[in-house]
């Protein structure tokens, strides 16, 4: 199996359907075409620098996934004809890299809001199982966001760049 | 003869930001990219960025990667 990252451009519109649509919907195209995620880190929500299929703003989210060579063919077929996903670059790599804090607010917030209200509800343990695919990724969500509990539950999703 | 030869590729090699080896080229790596090119988003030449040719190909290639995903722009 082949590791490779992903980096998605989605239309910011379709963000505002709920925490976590969007990159379930992702989620389901990378697993139709063979792969398996292995983490996913909501990038940032930013003005593209020109404008792709009449949009101006787009959300980004970095996917690394392991999979066969061909994952990556079809994945390019399934990214062309999605309604969803704007671009799509995938990139072979040699190692995932551990996640790193990122400065970047808004897609903080949003991945801290459903992260934090299911910590008030169960335990980082069944955490894991609601969600087998990114296993690290919510081990480490925990543990990076218990730090910040109080903001999120009143914190709508911000856009700073606008 | 020989040795002039030497000298000036060890002081070529100083100059290179990533050859000191706490950056590493990467599209997503927006800010470190943007000031390897000029405002019009031209990339600059080897001469004007100060990098060796193996990590000038490879700035070259990640600014290309970030202008397609839409983090840089083609010009402006």
């Amino acid at each position: 199996m082949k590791k490779y990252e992903g980096m998605f451009v989605v239309d910011t519109k379709e963000t505002k359907q709920g925490p976590g649509v969007v990159e379930d919907q992702i989620n389901a195209l990378i697993t139709k075409c063979k792969g398996e995620v292995v983490r996913v880190e909501d990038w940032d929500e930013r003005k593209l620098a020109y404008e792709i299929s009449g949009t101006t703003n787009g959300t980004y989210f970095l996917y690394y996934f392991t999979g066969e060579p061909d994952t990556i063919s079809t994945l390019n077929r399934e990214v062309k004809l999605s309604p969803l996903v704007l671009r799509a670059l995938f990139l072979s790599i040699k190692e995932i890299p551990e996640p790193e804090v990122r400065e970047a607010e808004p897609a903080e917030e949003r991945k801290v809001a459903p992260a934090a209200v299911k910590a008030e509800e169960a335990p980082a343990a069944v955490k894991a199982e609601e969600a087998p695919a990114d296993v690290e990724a919510k081990e480490v969500t925990p543990e990076v966001k218990a730090e910040e509990p109080a903001e999120d539950a009143g914190d709508a999703p911000e856009k700073t760049e606008e | 003869m020989a040795y002039k030869k030497r000298y000036r590729k060890f002081s070529e090699k100083g100059r290179c930001r990533f050859c000191r080896g706490d950056l590493v080229v990467d599209y997503k790596d927006v800010p470190t990219l943007q000031k390897l090119c000029t405002t019009q988003g031209k990339l600059f030449s080897r001469k004007r960025s100060g990098n060796c040719a193996k990590h000038q190909r490879k700035v070259k290639l990640a600014v290309k990667r970030a202008r397609f995903i839409g983090l840089m722009p083609f010009v402006g």
